[in-house]
C-alpha cells in the first residue's frame, strides 16, 4: 500500500495481562499441530492502520472511543514505520488491496457516528507475537503460510528476525 | 472516464473466438461463441465487453445448468447383461417427473423460485433452499463459507416476496484431519485449516445474523483432499400472500444493501470450471453479516407493507443475473452510474457482473418508492434506484450518457440447442465381504472414534442454535446434553404448537458402489431422521444437491445420471416430492503431473416435514431403566460402503438396498406411535449400524442396555452384519412396558422385535446365541465418541 508513512498511525490493541487469550492459545495449538515445538506462547493483537485526514489526538480519540474495550484490553498508538522496542518476533497480517474489509468499513461508519467529519481511512489486521526459542525465518514463513495468512487475499510482514 | 470496449467478433475466425473466450475468462464454448457471432452479425455490429460478459454469465453452467438441461444418452452395463442404452430428456426432467407424479397439494412453488415453498398452516408457508459454496471455501475457507451461508440466506429473502430466515443447516465434506502435510499438493490447504476456517465462517455469519444453525453433518474421506464440499441451507417463513411475485412494467429497479466493488468478478464462470493454480484475488470475498442483517430487517417491514412487486438476490452473475432474471419477461433500462460503488474507476462491465455480497434487487412501483426509502433509511440500508422495468423485451444498459449494452432478452434466455451428452455406467461386481476374527469391543470403540461417526459437539456448540427461541428438539439432547439428535424440531409461530422438522441424508460411500442405491439410501436416511424425531413421512418434502466431479467425462456423467434416476425412482416410491435442488459440477483438481482427481460423487438429501404438535416428538436418548428396546426393520448381509469395512480398509461389498414399501410402512406406523406417546426414545440405524445406534442412545442418558442379537429381525445370522451392518429402514426404539400391547399391535405385520432392555448400569451388554459378545463400559464409549474430533 502506497501511503506516506508519516501520516499513518498504527493502533495496536491487545488483551490486558492476566486474561485468558483464547485466540492466542488456539494459534499456539495449531502451530504445535504443524510439528513446530519451539513456541511457548503467542500473543495476538488487533491492529488498525489509521490514515487520511488525521492527527495523533484524533487517532487517540477514535481508538479510545471506538476500537478499544477498556475493561479487557489495552492499546498502543505509534506512527507507521516507527521503531518499536520489542525483543520478540512478530508477524502482521493485512488484507491485500482490493479485498473488501468489512471490519474497516464498519469502523469508518463508526467514526462518522462519533460525529467526526474528517475523511479517515482504516485498514484492519492482526499482529502475532511469538515467545519461544529455536525459531528461524523459515519456520516463521511456514507458520505464516500454513496458519496465519491466506496469501490469495492477505499479505504478511515478519519483524524481529 | 470508464467506458465500454467494443470486441471485434463478427469477422473473427474460430481460433480467434476461442481465444476471446479464454482470455476474457468467459468459459464459453465455440458453439456458443458462434451463436453470439450470428446474433451480432444480424444486428450489424460488434458486442461490447459488457454484453459478452452478460451472455457468459447467463449461459454459464452455474446459472444455466447446461448439464442438467441437456439430453443424455445413457449406456448402462448392469451385471453380466449386455449394454442397454436409453435416452433421457434431461436430468432435471427426471427429478421433475417425481414431483409431478407425487402431486402433493401442499407443494406451493417448486423448482421455479429461489427456493422450494410448501404450506405450513392456513396463513403461512415455509421455504427451504440448500446451496453449495465449494470452490470459494477451498480457496479461502473463512470467507468462502461465510459468503456461502450469506448467499443462501439471500435466496430465502428473495423467495416469493421474501421469507424470514428461521434456520440454517450446514453439511461439510473434508479429507481426514490427520492427513500428513507431505501428502498435500502445493497450494492446497491442510484439511484441518479448511475445517476450522469453514466452521468459523459459518459460525460468525449465522450467529451474527441471528439465525439458529441447528442441523447438519460433517464427513471425512480422502476423496475430498483437493476439493472440499460446503453445503449451506436456510429455511424461511413467509405469509401465504407473499408467495408470488411479478415485475410490472413501469416499476423502478432498486438495488439495496452492500456497495458494488471488484469482488467476485467471474464467480459464476469460475465456479463452472475446475480448480487450477493462479486464481485471481477477486474471486474470494469476506462476508459482512451486519449489512445483511439490516437488509433483512428492512425487507421484512417493506414486504408487510407491500412496497415492492418482485425481489431477487444478487448471487452469481451479480446485477446482470438479478436484473436480467427479473426483466426476463418484460424488459429494463438500467443506468450503471447510479449503482453505489465501493471505490471509483470500475468499468461498466465490472459493475454489471460484480458479485459483491449482501445486495438485492427490488421491483418497486414508483408510488411506493418514498415509503420504501423511509424504511431503508430507518434501518440504515443503502439503496439506489438504477433504472426502470419496461415492456420492450430488451435489456438496455447505460453508463452516464453512453449506451454500453443492449440485448434481446428472449434470445438471451431462450432454450438453446444443447448437444446430446453421452454417459456410460458400468456396474461394479459386488460380492459380500466379511472380515474374520473381529474383536467386537475394539471395533465398537474404533467406530465410535471414527470422525464420521464421532460427536461433532465441538463444532455444533460454536453455532447458536437457540437464537429466535423456537428450537424444540436441539442438536444435542439427553440429561447430559450430549446425545446427538437425528434432526431438529422448530416451533416457529409464537403461541402455536405447529412445527417443522428438518434433517438430512448423505453417504458418498454407497455412491462409490452404486449411485442409484446411494440416492435411495440417502432419501431413506433423511426420512428416517425426520420420522425418528417426530416428523410425518407423508408431509415431508426433500431437496437434492449433487456435487460431482469432471462432468465431460462420460463415466462421471454416467454415475450422475444413474444417481438422478435413483432420486426419481425412490422419491416416487417413498412418496416424497422434490421441491428444490442445485448441482455443483466439475469438482476436480488437476495435479501438477497433469492427472485429474474428481471428488466422490456426493448427493445430499435435505428433508423438511410439517407436524401438528411439537410436543409429540421424541429425542434419541434412553429415558428409564427397565424399558424395552425394539428394533424395527430387517437386517441383511449388506456391509458394502459401511464404516465397519472402512476401518478394516476393505473396499467393495454389497451396497445396502432400500425397501421403500416396508420402510415407508414402518415410518408411517412409527409416526403414529410417537404421536400417541408410545415411544420413549427413538434413533435410526445409519453409519455404524445397530451397535452405534444403541451406543448413541446410551451416551447422554447415563443408562445402559442389554440386547440379544438373535432376536433382531434379520435374514442373516452373521454377527458383524447384525452389529455393524447398515441395512436401510431400521430404527431402535425404547418402549415403556405399559405401552407394549398398543405398540406391538401397530407393528403386527412388520419386521419388529423386542431385542432387550434399558439397564441401570452404564454398560452395553450384547449377547448372541447364548454368548456374551460385548460388555463395554459406557464411560469409555462416551470418551471415545466425544473426544475423537479436536478443534
Amino acid at each position: 500500500m502506497k501511503i506516506k508513512s508519516e501520516n499513518v498511525y498504527v493502533v495496536e490493541i491487545g488483551l490486558r495481562k492476566g486474561l485468558f487469550d483464547a485466540f492466542g492459545n488456539e494459534v499456539a495449538h495449531s502451530i504445535r499441530e504443524l510439528g513446530i515445538n519451539g513456541i511457548d506462547r503467542v500473543d495476538v493483537y488487533d491492529v488498525y492502520r489509521v490514515y487520511g485526514d488525521v492527527n495523533f489526538s484524533l487517532v487517540r480519540r477514535i481508538a479510545k472511543d471506538l476500537l478499544l474495550d477498556p475493561v479487557a484490553q489495552t492499546m498502543k498508538i505509534y506512527r507507521c514505520g516507527e521503531k518499536q522496542k520489542s525483543s520478540c518476533i512478530s508477524v502482521e497480517v493485512w488484507y491485500k488491496q482490493g479485498v473488501t474489509d468489512p471490519v474497516a468499513m464498519t469502523a469508518i461508519k463508526g467514526i462518522k457516528d462519533l460525529g467526526i467529519k474528517n475523511e479517515v481511512k482504516i485498514n484492519c489486521g492482526k499482529k502475532y507475537e511469538f515467545h519461544g526459542s529455536k525459531l528461524n525465518r523459515e519456520l516463521i514463513e511456514m507458520i505464516c503460510t500454513k496458519i496465519l495468512a491466506n496469501t490469495l487475499i492477505q499479505d504478511y510482514i515478519i519483524r524481529g528476525i | 472516464m470508464a467506458q465500454a470496449t467494443i470486441i471485434e467478433i463478427c469477422h473473427a475466425t474460430d481460433t480467434r473466438l476461442i481465444e476471446i473466450s479464454k482470455k476474457g475468462l468467459l468459459s464459453l464454448t465455440l458453439d456458443e461463441m458462434k451463436r453470439i457471432q450470428r446474433y451480432f452479425l444480424s444486428a450489424g455490429r460488434n458486442p461490447t465487453d459488457l454484453e459478452l460478459e452478460m451472455i457468459a454469465q447467463t449461459w454459464s453452467e452455474h446459472c444455466f445448468h447446461k448439464t442438467f438441461k441437456s439430453r443424455i444418452q445413457l449406456t448402462e452395463i448392469l451385471d453380466s447383461d449386455s449394454p442397454v442404452t436409453e435416452e433421457i430428456p434431461s436430468l432435471f426432467a427426471l427429478i421433475r417427473q417425481a414431483t409431478d407424479n407425487i402431486k402433493k397439494n401442499w407443494c406451493i412453488s417448486v423448482f421455479k423460485d429461489n427456493a422450494g415453498i410448501i404450506r405450513f398452516d392456513r396463513d403461512n408457508c415455509v421455504c427451504f433452499k440448500v446451496e453449495t459454496h465449494n470452490h470459494p471455501s477451498a480457496l479461502e475457507p473463512y470467507g468462502g463459507a461465510g459468503t456461502g451461508i450469506g448467499g443462501v440466506i439471500r435466496d430465502i429473502l428473495g423467495a416469493g416476496l421474501g421469507a424470514k430466515p428461521i434456520l440454517n443447516t450446514d453439511i461439510f465434506c473434508f479429507a481426514p484431519l490427520d492427513t500428513r502435510h507431505e501428502e498435500l499438493e502445493e497450494d492446497i490447504f491442510h484439511p484441518r485449516r479448511l475445517f476450522k476456517g469453514v466452521v468459523s465462517g459459518v459460525r460468525d455469519y449465522g450467529n451474527r445474523m441471528g439465525i439458529p444453525t441447528a442441523n447438519g453433518a460433517i464427513l471425512f474421506d480422502p476423496g475430498y483432499l483437493h476439493n472440499i464440499l460446503v453445503y449451506c441451507g436456510t429455511v424461511g417463513m413467509m405469509p401465504r400472500s407473499a408467495v408470488n411475485k411479478k415485475v410490472r412494467s413501469g416499476d423502478l429497479v432498486v438495488v439495496i444493501g452492500g456497495r458494488t466493488g471488484r469482488d467476485g468478478i467471474h464467480g459464476a464462470t469460475f465456479s463452472s470450471a475446475s480448480l487450477e493454480k493462479d486464481i485471481p484475488t477477486s474471486v474470494v470475498q469476506i462476508g459482512n453479516p451486519i449489512v445483511e442483517k439490516k437488509m433483512l430487517d428492512a425487507l421484512m417491514m417493506a414486504r408487510d407493507e407491500n412496497l415492492y412487486s418482485a425481489i431477487t438476490d444478487c448471487g452469481a452473475g451479480g446485477l446482470s443475473s438479478a436484473v436480467g432474471e427479473l426483466a426476463q419477461h418484460c424488459g429494463a433500462k438500467v443506468h450503471l452510474d447510479k449503482v453505489p460503488l465501493k471505490y471509483k474507476d470500475l468499468k461498466p462491465w465490472e459493475i454489471w457482473v460484480s458479485e459483491s455480497q449482501e445486495r438485492m434487487v427490488l421491483s418497486v412501483p414508483p408510488s411506493k418508492f418514498n415509503r420504501l426509502k423511509e424504511i431503508l433509511e430507518s434501518e440504515d440500508v443503502e439503496y439506489a434506484c438504477i433504472g426502470t422495468f419496461n415492456s420492450t423485451g430488451k435489456i438496455t444498459i447505460y453508463h452516464e450518457k453512453d449506451l454500453v449494452g443492449e440485448l434481446d432478452l428472449d434470445w438471451l434466455f431462450q432454450k438453446k440447442d444443447l448437444p446430446v451428452l453421452k454417459a456410460l455406467y458400468e456396474k461394479r461386481e459386488t460380492t459380500n465381504i466379511i472380515p474374520e476374527n473381529v474383536n467386537f469391543e475394539d471395533t465398537l470403540l474404533q467406530l465410535l472414534a471414527d470422525p464420521n461417526i464421532a460427536s461433532k459437539e465441538i463444532v455444533v456448540r460454536q453455532y447458536d442454535h437457540e437464537v429466535q427461541g423456537h428450537t424444540i428438539i436441539k442438536p444435542f439432547g439427553g440429561v447430559d446434553g450430549c446425545s446427538a439428535s437425528d434432526g431438529v424440531v422448530l416451533a416457529p409461530v409464537y403461541g402455536s404448537n405447529r412445527g417443522i422438522v428438518v434433517s438430512c441424508g448423505i453417504n458418498p460411500w454407497y455412491g462409490m458402489l452404486d449411485p442409484y442405491y446411494m440416492a435411495g439410501n440417502c432419501i431413506d436416511e433423511a426420512l428416517r431422521n425426520i420420522v425418528a424425531c417426530g416428523g410425518n413421512p407423508d408431509r415431508t418434502a426433500i431437496l437434492d444437491n449433487f456435487c460431482w466431479g469432471k462432468i465431460d467425462d462420460p463415466v462421471e456423467l454416467g454415475k450422475l445420471t444413474r444417481c438422478v434416476k435413483g432420486c426419481r425412482d425412490y422419491a416416487i416410491a417413498y412418496n416424497v416430492p422434490f421441491i428444490s435442488g442445485k448441482d455443483s459440477l466439475n469438482n476436480y483438481f488437476t495435479k501438477s503431473d497433469g492427472s485429474i482427481v474428481s471428488i466422490p460423487g456426493t448427493l445430499l438429501i435435505s428433508a423438511i416435514s410439517i407436524i401438528d404438535d411439537v410436543q409429540k416428538t421424541t429425542g434419541s436418548d434412553f429415558k428409564e431403566a427397565g424399558n424395552l428396546i425394539y428394533v424395527l426393520g430387517e437386517t441383511f448381509d449388506e456391509l458394502g460402503g459401511s464404516r465397519f469395512l472402512s476401518i478394516f480398509n476393505l473396499e467393495g461389498g454389497r451396497c445396502p438396498v432400500p425397501n421403500p414399501e416396508i420402510s415407508l410402512a414402518i415410518m408411517r406406523n412409527l409416526h403414529q406411535a410417537i404421536k400417541n406417546n408410545l415411544i420413549m426414545s427413538c434413533h435410526d440405524c445409519s453409519e455404524g449400524g445397530f451397535a452405534i445406534a444403541i451406543a448413541e442412545m446410551m451416551i447422554g442418558s447415563g443408562y445402559g442396555a442389554e440386547v440379544y442379537l438373535d432376536r433382531m429381525p434379520a435374514t442373516t445370522e452373521e454377527t458383524v452384519s447384525l452389529l455393524f451392518g447398515e441395512s436401510q429402514g431400521r430404527f431402535v426404539v425404547e418402549v415403556d412396558e405399559a405401552c407394549v400391547e398398543k405398540f406391538e399391535k401397530l407393528f403386527k405385520n412388520l419386521p419388529c422385535k423386542q431385542v432387550g432392555r434399558v439397564i441401570p448400569d452404564f454398560r452395553l451388554k450384547v449377547n448372541h446365541r447364548d454368548n456374551m459378545l460385548l460388555d463395554v463400559d459406557g464411560e469409555m464409549m462416551r470418551q471415545r465418541w466425544s473426544g475423537a474430533i479436536s478443534w
